[in-house]
């Protein structure tokens, strides 16, 4: 337990100085050391997010603005949604674990391009900065989707700067796809062929493709509204000749695949995870993989299901229901494989495991609602109200965030070389199921009732739902501050772990934990497929049970 | 009914020029369709107790309609984020029965007058019927106020109703498949009406130039939704027409205009002249306002040759043949009771010969 077990690794530095130790960090182009720079920072703007959240479950305790004012109200909403969904949401998979993992899972030296990399690092936080400096100078109150004219013409607040924190982390977004796509196609070990890529993978390359073909849209969407606002170039605002409803084919022509960009990963996550526990291979691999692809080209045919009630002809509403119900497949897919995986495997419930297992469950209700907002005609009535804040927050939260946290345990003792507290893990990711439900099953009740979202004050008929998702949340945030102090700790007090405590297959459990800054000794080859887990795991782990074994 | 959001409010214009604020009264059992726009940034109309909701754009106009089954209360929202007070731009639904609607819409409170503008004041129901009063029709003042812009702003001086006009005639415009100089058809709905309004050159109608002005900046959305109702209102698709509305009970309706018939009324008529006459009077256009139904603007004329007529002031006269001459010639002259001073004056406009025509055919109109 002695700080001497760990070999030397990517962590450590020959530095002399604190300056140069610094620099080593910040100049760096190792992309495990690049995953660590936005782990911490990626992290930072979770947790401001979080607070933002707060502040707004709390004024909703009840039914009257007592809180703050409504303007205030407003930009913490705001807030909340700009930063979960650009600084957290998007990249927090990719940039983290992608990064992390998908040179060493391919048995690669480091990303194509490494110095891109970091210049991609540089971005996300240069973005963010603009976004906290919109924030501290007065906030912005155009809520996460910018609805035109109202941010063109009529807020008055930091929309600008807001705006092009929104833009320039999505170069950031753009050229980690880039890198990906790359590396992927150009940098496998031998014997790496596609078929024996880990399921994480292709779920970053479809990820990726999606980057960076639909961030560019958004790009010009913000841009063009920024010219409105500064130049008044009729664009968007009828009042000087422009289209309304043009932003938003442009934005959702985005943030829907968007939306996928912060799923997929988290897919990919599961995959690993889900087949790791059970210690068998993944139920019908190429299905996975290529649901991966699917989604993320229908991705791109269903943004007009955000714009039912915009006033867009019934006609193509029907059609883009109709897709978004074929959307539905391809995630079904997934979740009938994952199930199939845990038939007859060895099931172990170590944290990452039961993070999965959430996930798996949410995900179904998430995904469950969002074919019922696929149906116009309930759409109709839902859509702008709780209902389909219940929705994203379950596919969002329930999904992508169960699998980031999932996949931080999985990993962790990789990153860091050390095991976190198991029993404190498990207590936690109870805490968070339980806290997540709380707080957004309530919601999807409201909503039905026709409670709309954004609203400051709002009847009292609602309050008892609003309090129970208060009460919910705060079980939820308690839930997401035990893992920082356990991890925390851990890195001083953990065991360490060796190289692969998870009896993993894979090509970063083959490898010291940390890794060293060059990650392979040797170039791999690879012989096998993904996940080869003996055929007859389950029977030799029961044969080998005993009372506090490994798994 | 017309529907104005603006940050933050919701303003309703009912068909008979009452207006009200984030309130929205509405028969039971009738279809009532809101045609809606907004002043400022994109709102949404939600009412969660009839599972609808339209989002209102500036520029453009949305419809919902919906059927209330129930007499009752319900939250109104504005479900699409708007600003500042966002939460606050709410408002009931009231759901009442066909009479209690009819008795609201006479309330006093905020009035869309014929000029446009609004004031506060109170709504007479047109006193000569007794059935309900529902959609668009002539004696909708949102109708009236959008004639006198049509005139006031020269729409009239292109748009001859007859025809051959610079513009084309907007009869049975609204409503009806339109052939643009492209060769394109376009159904006139409320839009293509709005647009062709604001920005004719658009979508020009075949065998028309494109010279009529841009209004777009020059109206505001309350004459636009008058405009509109005027052109909804003289084409025959326009709106429920008050025959197909069903009759509710017998109202307590208010004084009567004309005195009941003296047995003298009626009288002898040339016939000849009188047919000509009622082709004047349709091709005038009188008989849009003096509809036979007692709905118009004007009062019905049948019955009227040699009865006594209640006139503003109180006195009242029999309708002999001068007293009809002068009234088509000068009708402010004697404004009868219950009626606005509104009507053209045909001085100088008509022969000698069709004003004798069309005495003779008001001659032979009998009960
Ligand atoms: C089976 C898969 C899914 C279907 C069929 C689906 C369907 C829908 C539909 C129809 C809406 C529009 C609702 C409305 O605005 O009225 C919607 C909203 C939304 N969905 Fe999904 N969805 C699915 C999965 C996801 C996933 C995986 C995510 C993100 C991880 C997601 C995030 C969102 C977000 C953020 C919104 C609302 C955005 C906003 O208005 O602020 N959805 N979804
Ligand atoms: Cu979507």
């Amino acid at each position: 337990m002695s700080t001497s077990a760990i070999p030397q690794n990517y962590t450590s530095t020959r530095a002399d100085s604190a300056t140069e130790w610094i620099k080593s960090w910040l100049l760096t182009v190792d992309h495990k050391r690049i995953a660590i720079l936005y782990l911490l920072s990626i992290n930072f703007f979770f947790l401001l997010g979080g607070l933002a959240a707060s502040l707004v479950r709390v004024e909703l305790v009840t039914p009257q603005g007592d809180l703050m004012t409504a303007d205030m109200y407003n930009r913490m909403f705001t807030l909340h949604g700009v930063i979960m969904v650009f600084f957290f949401l998007i990249p927090a998979i990719p940039a983290v674990m992608g990064n992390f993992l998908v040179p060493l899972m391919i048995g690669a030296r480091d990303l194509a391009f490494p110095r891109l990399n970091l210049l991609s690092w540089y971005l996300y936080m240069g973005g963010g900065v603009f976004a906290l400096v919109a924030a501290i100078t007065g906030g912005v109150d155009t809520g996460w989707t910018f609805y035109t004219p109202f941010s063109s013409s009529y807020s008055n607040s930091n929309v600008i700067l807001t705006m092009s924190g929104a833009f320039i982390m999505g170069f950031s977004s753009i050229l980690t796809g880039l890198n990906f796509i790359v590396t992927i196609h150009k940098m496998r070990a031998p014997g790496m062929t596609w078929f024996r890529l880990p399921l994480f993978i292709w779920a970053n390359y479809a990820t990726s493709l999606i980057q960076i073909l639909a961030t560019p849209v958004l790009g010009i969407a913000l841009l063009l509204v920024m010219v409105e606002r500064v130049w008044r170039v009729g664009i968007f605002d009828p009042a000087l000749g422009g289209d309304p409803l043009l932003f938003q084919h442009l934005f959702w022509f985005y943030s829907h695949p968007a939306v996928y960009i912060m799923i997929l990963p988290a897919m990919g996550v599961i995959s690993e995870l889900i087949s790791a526990f059970s210690r068998k291979r993944i139920f019908g691999y190429e299905f996975i993989a290529f649901s991966s692809i699917a989604i993320a080209v229908l991705g791109f045919l269903v943004w007009g299901h955000h714009m039912f009630v915009s006033s867009q002809s019934v006609y193509s509403g029907l059609v883009f229901s109709f897709i978004t119900m074929l959307v539905a497949i391809p995630s079904a897919i997934k979740v009938f494989n994952w199930t199939a995986t845990l038939y007859k495997g060895s099931i172990s419930y170590r944290t990452p495991m039961l993070y999965a297992l959430g996930f798996i469950g949410l995900f179904i209700i998430g995904g469950l609602t969002g074919i019922f907002l696929g149906v116009v005609a309930v759409d109709i009535h839902v859509t702008d109200t709780y209902f389909v804040v219940a929705h994203f927050h379950y596919v969002m939260v329930g999904g992508t965030i169960m699998a980031y946290l999932g996949g931080i345990h999985y990993w962790w003792p990789k990153m860091t070389g050390r095991m976190y507290n198991e029993a404190w893990g498990a207590i936690s990711a109870l805490v968070v199921f339980v806290g997540f439900n709380m707080t957004f099953f309530p919601q999807f009740v409201m909503g039905y009732l026709g409670m709309p979202r954004r609203y400051h004050v709002y009847p009292e008929e609602f309050q008892i739902y609003h309090v129970l998702s208060t009460a919910g949340a705060s079980i939820l945030g308690l839930g997401f501050i035990i893992p920082i102090i356990y991890l925390t700790l851990s890195l001083f007090v953990g065991k360490v772990a060796g190289p692969n405590p998870w009896a993993a297959t894979g090509l970063e459990w083959s490898i010291a934990s940390p890794p060293p800054t060059h990650n392979f000794d040797q170039t791999p080859v690879v012989t096998e497929e993904a996940y080869a887990y003996p055929e007859d795991a389950a029977a030799q782990d029961s044969d080998s049970w005993q009372a506090g074994s490994h798994l | 009914m017309y529907v104005i959001g603006k940050q933050w409010m919701w303003h309703v214009q009912h068909a008979n020029g009452k207006r009200e604020n984030n309130e929205l009264h509405v028969p039971i059992g009738q279809p009532v369709r809101l045609i809606m726009t907004s002043q400022d940034v994109i709102h949404s109309f939600y009412i969660p107790a009839f599972r609808i909701k339209q989002d209102v754009l500036p520029g453009r106009y949305t419809s919902l309609w919906f059927e209330a089954t129930k007499p009752g209360e319900y939250h109104l929202f504005c479900a699409e984020y708007c600003g500042t007070e966002h939460s606050l731009m709410i408002g009931t639904v009231i759901v009442m029965s066909l009479n209690e609607y009819q008795a609201w819409l006479t309330t006093p409170g905020d009035v869309i007058m014929p000029d446009g503008s609004i004031q506060a004041g109170q709504v007479l129901l047109n006193p000569n019927t007794s059935g309900p009063q529902l959609g668009p029709s002539l004696s909708d003042p949102m109708a009236v106020a959008g004639e006198q812009l049509f005139t006031s702003l020269g729409c009239a001086g292109c748009h001859v109703e007859a025809g051959g006009g610079t513009g084309p005639s907007l009869r049975n415009v609204f409503g009806y498949t339109q052939t643009l100089a492209d060769g394109s058809t376009v159904l006139a709905d409320e839009n293509y009406i709005r647009t062709s309004i604001l920005t004719s050159m658009k979508q020009i109608v075949q065998g028309y130039q494109p010279v009529m002005p841009v209004y777009e900046g020059q109206i505001s959305d309350d004459q636009l939704n008058q405009l509109l109702a005027y052109i909804v209102s003289i084409s025959n698709r326009g709106g429920n027409a008050p025959a197909s509305v069903p009759v509710a009970e017998p109202q307590p309706s208010p004084a009567p205009t004309s005195v009941p018939a003296p047995p003298s009324a009626g009288g002898p008529f040339d016939a000849d002249l009188a047919t000509k006459g009622e082709q004047l009077f349709n091709n005038l256009g009188c008989v849009a306002c003096h509809q036979d139904s007692g709905l118009g603007l004007g009062p019905r004329l049948r019955g009227l040759y040699n009865r006594q007529v209640a006139l503003a002031d109180g006195s009242s006269i029999t309708a002999d043949a001068a007293y009809l001459q002068e009234s088509i010639l000068n009708s402010a002259a004697k404004v009868v009771k219950d009626y606005n001073p509104i009507m053209p004056v045909y001085q100088g406009q008509l022969k000698d010969d069709e004003v004798r025509q069309l005495v003779e055919y008001i001659k032979s109109l009998t009960e």
